[in-house]
């Protein structure tokens, strides 16, 4: 019998910064290694901000996977602010979610029709993210070969009448955690559409060293360790603002250096005790986890952090925002973090985890636990291969 | 008596449609939007209450064949995108929305819009093309379906695979038609 064909549908693929992006090719290379026959479809775009054609048009070979690229038609329009905040404002219309739509891209329309040729011939196609043009208006031409990934969380998107049919369209869908699970369901009403909470697999790099982060960055004393893009949408500048505010109170007493590793989007403090450490390769990442006392995610909306789970498998604590529902209910269910809605809050948490070695270590041990049992990729290799199952079962002639 | 809110939209009034909405507004709460020359409200009947949304010509596609699929099934007409801007706003007004037909474009653009309160009643024709867009996934979207047959709910089923939306066999009008539809309501508000 030959092998089931998959194809995996993702904004951009490759050689790419973005969680969803390097989820979507970590499970496609697994998928590929368990059996599964996998292709990508996806765009030419490298930047997921301007959707630029970077790479050509046509077949792509990547970790030996075909890879099918479709040029992007329209990059994200000029008017992109304008069509979202006119689609997210009380009353607006169909039409201003449809321009917003468009105007946030990619708009690939040789995509679609790839699909509408070529999608019966895949026994399941997995589409990543629910937000962007190839999964709405893609996943509806292969609703009954449809998985869906929606890494949703609660924004002011997903509450748009246009984006209610990707909801119940899916043979199934994929959740990242049980809190995104409850938050689709609470607003679509879509549990009949069978699902399962599946996730990522965590990978630890081989002999990870803190002496060699703190040797190459010359930093001594606590860190509290951020890793993502440090822009205003994920919290950084409140992250800023009562870092050095809590730092201030107390100068002498609250020693501690905030290191934050990724690209910049935003101005960061120029002060010694906040430290930009720029792009980290995957070994130097989990040298700073090594290094950190506590790991910080001041993001409001996630729908799985790939580094919280990384500190945790580090046996690092959680520090979040505790209006991250995503962050704070696995923080609850892990028994591995503390979060924080308030400066004052902020400050009471970092004082506990940097003054009590005791509790930062019983809480890191409890995410590490959390990780090794719930976030592995033979757990998650095995329960999408038993929704695919299910999907070619009901798809049987 | 069912005394709840619903919404059947349906490109005409004409008999034998007509006679089968009657007799819902007796079990019913019920609103009927239509398609009509201008917009407006009226009552026909009894207590037929009707939302009339005018109709506009829908705007061409020429780029690439989904495109191309999705203005076809526009140009079928009627074409009311006020209506759909009502079903967008108002949505929450009606407990269920019964849509009749599912190749009008009522249906095929306005079911998606609001899928976790909706009835399809696909009235399916013999030279239907179920698998082109946006009828393929149209099929996956309700809450429940009311076939007029087997043979019809086979025909959707064996095209679009939708065996797992839940159906009840209904007609428009005959001996247990309205018992069936009141048992599909049923089904779709608690299945």
């Amino acid at each position: 019998m030959p092998d089931p064909r998959l194809l995996v549908v993702a904004q951009r693929y490759g050689d790419v910064a973005g969680g969803a992006e390097l989820h979507a090719r970590q499970l496609a290379t697994r998928l590929a290694g368990a059996g599964v026959d996998v292709e990508i479809a996806t765009t030419t775009a490298r930047d997921y901000w301007t959707w630029r054609n970077e790479f050509p048009a046509g077949e792509d070979r990547i970790d030996g996977l075909r890879v099918r690229r479709f040029a992007v038609a329209a990059p994200r329009a000029p008017e992109f602010r304008r069509a979202e905040r006119a689609a997210f404002a009380e009353g607006h219309s169909l039409a201003d979610e449809r321009a917003f739509i468009e105007a946030q891209g990619p708009v690939v329309p040789e995509l679609l029709d790839f699909l509408m040729r070529e999608g019966d011939g895949y026994d399941h196609i997995l589409f990543f993210t629910y937000i962007y043009y190839p999964t709405v208006y893609g996943l509806p031409l292969v609703a009954d070969r449809a998985v869906l990934v929606p890494t949703a969380h609660d924004e002011p998107a997903i509450r748009l009448t246009t984006y209610r049919a990707l909801f119940h369209a899916p043979r199934a869908i994929a959740f990242n955690t049980a809190e995104e699970r409850e938050m689709v369901q609470r607003l679509f009403r879509n549990a009949r559409i069978p699902n399962e909470v599946v996730g990522v697999g965590v990978d630890v790099a081989p002999s990870p060293s803190a002496e060699r982060f703190r040797a190459a960055h010359g930093i001594e004393g606590p860190i509290l360790l951020y890793v993502g893009r440090i822009v205003e949408s994920k919290g950084c500048d409140e992250l800023f603002a009562f870092f050095t505010r809590w730092r201030e109170l107390a100068p002498d007493a609250h020693r501690a250096t905030l290191v934050v590793a990724g690209h910049a989007e935003m101005r960061i403090p120029d002060r010694p005790d906040v430290r930009h450490v720029g792009y980290l390769s995957d070994a130097e990442k989990f040298d700073a986890y090594d290094a950190c006392d506590v790991f910080v995610m001041p993001s409001r909306y996630e729908s799985l952090s790939m580094v919280a789970l990384e500190a945790w498998a580090m046996g690092r604590p959680l520090l979040c925002h505790a209006e991250c529902e995503v962050l704070r209910g696995m923080s609850r269910r892990a028994g591995a973090g503390l979060y924080y809605r308030s400066f004052a809050e902020f400050a009471e948490a970092v004082e506990l985890l940097l003054s009590d070695g005791d509790a930062r270590a019983r809480l890191g041990a409890r995410g590490r636990r959390f990780v090794d049992t719930t976030y592995t990729w033979p757990r998650v290799i095995e329960t999408y291969l038993d929704l695919f199952a299910e999907v070619r079962a009901r798809n049987r002639s | 008596m069912n005394r709840l809110e619903l919404l059947a939209v349906c490109a005409s009034v004409d008999e034998p449609v007509r006679s089968w909405l009657e007799r819902l507004a007796r079990r019913y709460l019920l609103e009927v939007a239509a398609p009509g020359p201008t917009a407006g409200t009226e009552t026909i009947g009894e207590q037929l209450e009707l939302r009339r949304f005018a109709t506009a010509t829908p705007p061409q596609e020429h780029d690439g064949r989904f495109r191309e699929a999705v203005g076809r099934a526009r140009a079928r007409g009627p074409w009311t995108p006020d209506l759909f801007e009502f079903l967008h706003h108002e949505h929450a007004r009606y407990r269920a929305v019964v849509f009749l037909s599912y190749a009008s474009p009522l249906t095929a653009f306005g079911l998606p819009l609001v899928p976790e309160r909706a009835i399809l009643l696909p009235l399916v024709d013999d030279d239907a093309d179920l698998g082109a867009p946006p009828y393929r996934a149209l099929f996956h979207l309700p809450r429940a379906i009311g076939y007029r047959d087997d043979v019809e709910r086979e025909r959707v089923q064996r095209a679009t695979r939708n065996e797992d939306v839940p159906y009840e066999l209904v007609g428009l009008d005959g001996s247990g038609a309205d018992a069936a539809f009141d048992r599909l309501v049923a089904t779709a508000l608690h299945a």
